[in-house]
């Protein structure tokens, strides 16, 4: 019995849930959040931390989901005595973890409106956990599941305290009567299929199918992003266009001001980290593309690629010139031209450089942790202009320079992109 | 007297409308290695899978080590052996990793026969499971499912993806499972020369009924295909018939016997056998 | 003597009567002698890939006819004294001749011919 005794909680841990591209993709940005959201407490900068707050919850239970899928696409798993048991384990000790960090600092550093805003997120974390653990068509519909998050934290800056205790005690109930929800974790066929087409689009939210046979001028326009894409490419551009009207929507019928581009911006930067991942997880697929004879040379599809990036990162620009003058005008009643184009600058700009480090990265494990870290540093740049109650001529300057330096990284990183030849 | 290991009584299943398993009954002692043999889609895996407590049967019973296969206790889980057609589930790990942990599940993991198969199937313990070639992923599956020797061994293809050097000393070491730890193992190809040097039992299934079931040295004697000119002038009622064709039929139960009306017996090897019942 | 002996495990014949057959005839013919001593069922499976059970099948069925000898703690020998073995080294002929006959008759050949046909192969 010898073997059995030697088993440690963390056996494998590593392995499993850190090396695992997709799980990774969660469990990066969650330590990252769990960090910030601490530093954000720390110093009492309570606008940025119901966002910070939900982040890290959601990606503790979006990871946890993640594996549930793995685990069903697993065909031998019940058949291992204990192997279930050890990775629900480890499972949620990913889940307990963040939560108790949070909690501890929220105490400590007297930030007792975080409690009642974790009590939320915890429960929809929960609810969406608990049915992944029995199907795993639920995990396709995650990207929804962000936007309602994020979306929450702009709607209800504080939760009601009957709400927080409401959830609590949803919540306790939820855990406790778990096995309603059906058998977890059992084997299906559906699995395996379910967790490689995630894998493959990045987690795109919108039904296959939709918008069928529309998008030929769309993909025409985007060639040959739209040919790492697939059909993805018009689902997540018509997303872009839908945030687009929700947020102006919500400008209209209530004041949400700047934060609103802050997170058109969070939107934005995400629907890029999901158009690379697409693109990494079908690089192979550069073979095919350079015999098509539109091409004389790898160089010149690699460049094409760019300029595809380019007139993306250009509807973007588009988006964001309209919403910041739009959400500007409806809140002062007169235009605030250098606001709109230094947002709309930095914005676009930020995107590029998305796609820029995505270039350089051959492998998702590596793609993921550079990502994060370039998303970090060009939210800070854009929360900086968002926060800026007057930009100055200088700022504008400052922003233009931003954005051509952004222009030339991603048509010069395009050379260094991985093809299989 | 031996108790069975496997057994399936009048087992049932459908599948969206679509009779999968028929009728299927199935003993598997001790000693014995079975080959199932028969297209893709006449529903070995479902089969297999049945066992195992993947798949519940619609009717009928399944008894995996005496139990029912849905609730198979630590001790009987870790007597069964699985290897699926599709080898999934340590994606992110080293071999040397995956090979750590899955062995801490099994208190009767035998290590010198993890180090031996790693060598002969020459996988690195370094390389990521995600980056192995389908071979030797299986081949990684093939070691995890039995290194504890199991008592019941299920091989969904086991070999298909392997080399033929590999492929025959894999399987040596079902010999020795089989004959040396008493196993039994069940394992399902449309290879019929595998079938031919390792099986001792043979099952033929075809849209999921077992057609044949029997011992691989007894069928080979006792199947056979006669042609005749004319049909109405053979009396073949002494023996199942399991195919007809034109002037010809595949029977069972031939016992080098005249049969009148007969031009010509031949016997048949195992794939000739599976070709003309597909006939 | 496994040189010898060729098992193929996709002809019509189970791998049982293969080997029981060559070595009858191995015998028959002289190429292994009497009190010569057999591989082990371990090996002679080993070195075909089949199924040990096969092998021993095999030489059960010899022992019991007396071809091999088999005592306690020893290996498995030729046997010193053989069943009639004229008589069944020309049965060995039978399956081939049966083969023979069948061609034959679909070729039309008659008896007489055959054997004619014999003969003069015979010579050369």
């Amino acid at each position: 019995m010898s073997n059995t005794l030697n088993r440690t909680w963390h056996k494998g841990f590593y392995a499993y849930w850190f090396k695992e591209c997709g799980s990774l993709n969660y469990l990066l940005p969650m330590f990252i959040f769990v960090i910030i959201s601490v530093l954000v407490m720390a110093k009492g900068v309570t606008e940025a931390l119901p966002f910070t707050i939900c982040f890290t919850s959601i990606c503790a239970f979006a990871s946890v989901s993640w594996q549930s899928i793995r685990l069903q696409a697993t065909e031998w798993h019940s058949l291992v005595p204990g192997y279930t048991e050890h990775i629900v384990k480890q499972g949620n000790i990913i889940i307990v973890a963040p939560h108790v960090i949070l909690i501890t600092s929220a105490i400590i550093f007297e930030q007792y409106d975080v409690l009642k805003l974790l009590s939320v997120s915890v429960l929809i974390g929960t609810l969406f956990y608990l049915k992944c653990r029995v199907t795993s068509k639920m995990f396709n519909s995650s990207a929804y599941f962000f936007f309602a998050i994020i979306g929450f934290t702009i709607v209800f800056k504080e939760v009601p305290t009957w709400l927080a205790a409401l959830a609590v005690i949803l919540n306790i109930s939820l855990v406790l009567f778990r096995k309603h929800f059906g058998t977890a974790f059992k084997w299906q066929a559906q699995a395996l299929v379910d967790y490689k087409h995630a894998l493959q689009s990045g987690w795109s939210p919108i039904p296959k199918g939709f918008l069928k046979g529309y998008g030929q001028g769309l993909n025409k326009f985007f060639f040959p992003l739209s040919y790492f894409m697939g059909r993805s490419l018009i689902q997540y551009t018509v997303l872009v266009l839908i945030i687009f009207v929700a947020l102006l929507t919500l400008n209209y019928f209530y004041v949400a001001g700047r934060p609103s581009l802050f997170i058109f911006s969070n939107l934005v930067c995400i629907l890029a980290f999901m158009i690379l991942w697409t693109r990494i997880q079908r690089q192979q697929a550069w073979g095919t593309l350079i015999t098509l004879p539109i091409y004389s040379s790898v160089n010149e599809a690699k460049t094409a690629y760019a300029k595809a990036c380019e007139k993306y990162a250009l509807c973007i620009l588009a988006c964001s010139l309209s919403l910041a003058g739009t959400i500007e005008f409806l809140r002062f009643d007169e235009p605030n031209f250098r606001l709109t184009a230094a947002y709309a600058l930095v914005n676009t700009a930020g995107v590029l450089l998305c796609f820029s480090v995505g270039n350089y990265c051959k492998k998702t494990a590596f793609f993921s942790i550079a990502l994060v870290f370039t998303l970090g540093f060009v939210l800070a740049i854009t929360g900086v202009v968002v926060e800026t109650e007057e930009v100055s001529t200088g700022s504008l300057g400052l922003a233009c320079c931003y954005f051509i330096v952004a222009c030339f990284a991603n048509r010069n990183s395009s050379k260094q992109l991985y093809t299989n030849l | 007297m031996t108790t069975a290991l496997l057994e399936y009584k009048n087992v049932h299943k459908i599948f969206n409308q679509n009779m999968v398993l028929k009728n299927i009954d199935l003993t598997i002692e001790p000693g014995m290695v079975v080959g199932l043999l028969g297209k893709n889609g006449a529903g070995k895996t479902t089969l297999l899978r049945s066992a195992l407590g993947l798949i519940e049967v619609d009717t009928g019973e399944v008894f995996t080590l005496g139990e029912n296969p849905t609730q198979l206790n630590t001790e009987l889980k870790s007597q069964v052996g699985y290897v699926p057609q599709q080898a999934f589930g340590y994606e992110g790990f080293s071999i040397r990793e995956a090979l750590d942990l899955h062995s801490s599940f099994y208190s009767e993991w035998d290590n010198t026969l993890e180090l031996d198969w790693l060598k002969r199937f020459e996988l690195n313990p370094d390389d990521m499971v995600e980056n192995l070639s389908i071979g030797q992923r299986q081949a990684l599956a093939l070691i995890m499912a039995m290194a504890y020797r199991p008592k019941l061994l299920i091989l969904d293809e086991p070999v298909a993806s392997l080399d033929p050097i590999a492929r025959r000393e894999f399987m040596l070491d079902l010999f020795d499972l089989s004959l040396e730890s008493g196993s039994g193992v069940i394992f399902s190809t449309h290879i019929t020369s595998d079938i031919e040097r390792v099986a001792t039992h043979v099952a033929l299934v075809k849209d999921g009924e077992i057609k044949l079931f029997n011992e691989l040295d007894e069928l080979k004697t006792s199947v056979r295909k006669v042609s005749f000119s004319n049909e109405t002038a053979v009396n073949l009622s002494d023996f199942d018939i399991l195919n007809t064709q034109n002037n010809a039929a595949i029977i069972s139960g031939y016992k080098q016997q005249d049969i009148a009306g007969v031009n010509h017996v031949s016997s048949l090897s195992l794939e000739q056998l599976f070709v003309e019942l597909h006939a | 003597m496994l040189e010898f002996i060729n098992v193929n495990p996709s002809s019509g014949d189970p791998i049982y009567k293969q080997l029981h057959e060559q070595i009858v005839r191995l015998i028959v013919g002289g190429q292994i002698q009497a009190g010569e001593e057999l591989p082990s069922v371990r090996k002679i499976a080993e070195y075909f890939t089949v199924n040990p059970m096969t092998v021993s099948r095999a030489i059960g069925m010899l022992v019991d006819q007396g071809w091999l000898e088999r005592r306690r703690g020893q290996p498995t020998r030729v046997a010193e004294q053989q069943p009639q073995s004229s008589e069944q080294g020309q049965t060995l002929l039978y399956e081939g001749v049966d083969q023979l006959i069948q061609q034959a008759k679909q070729l039309g050949v008659t008896v007489n011919e055959l054997n004619e046909i014999i003969s003069q192969r015979w010579e050369q």
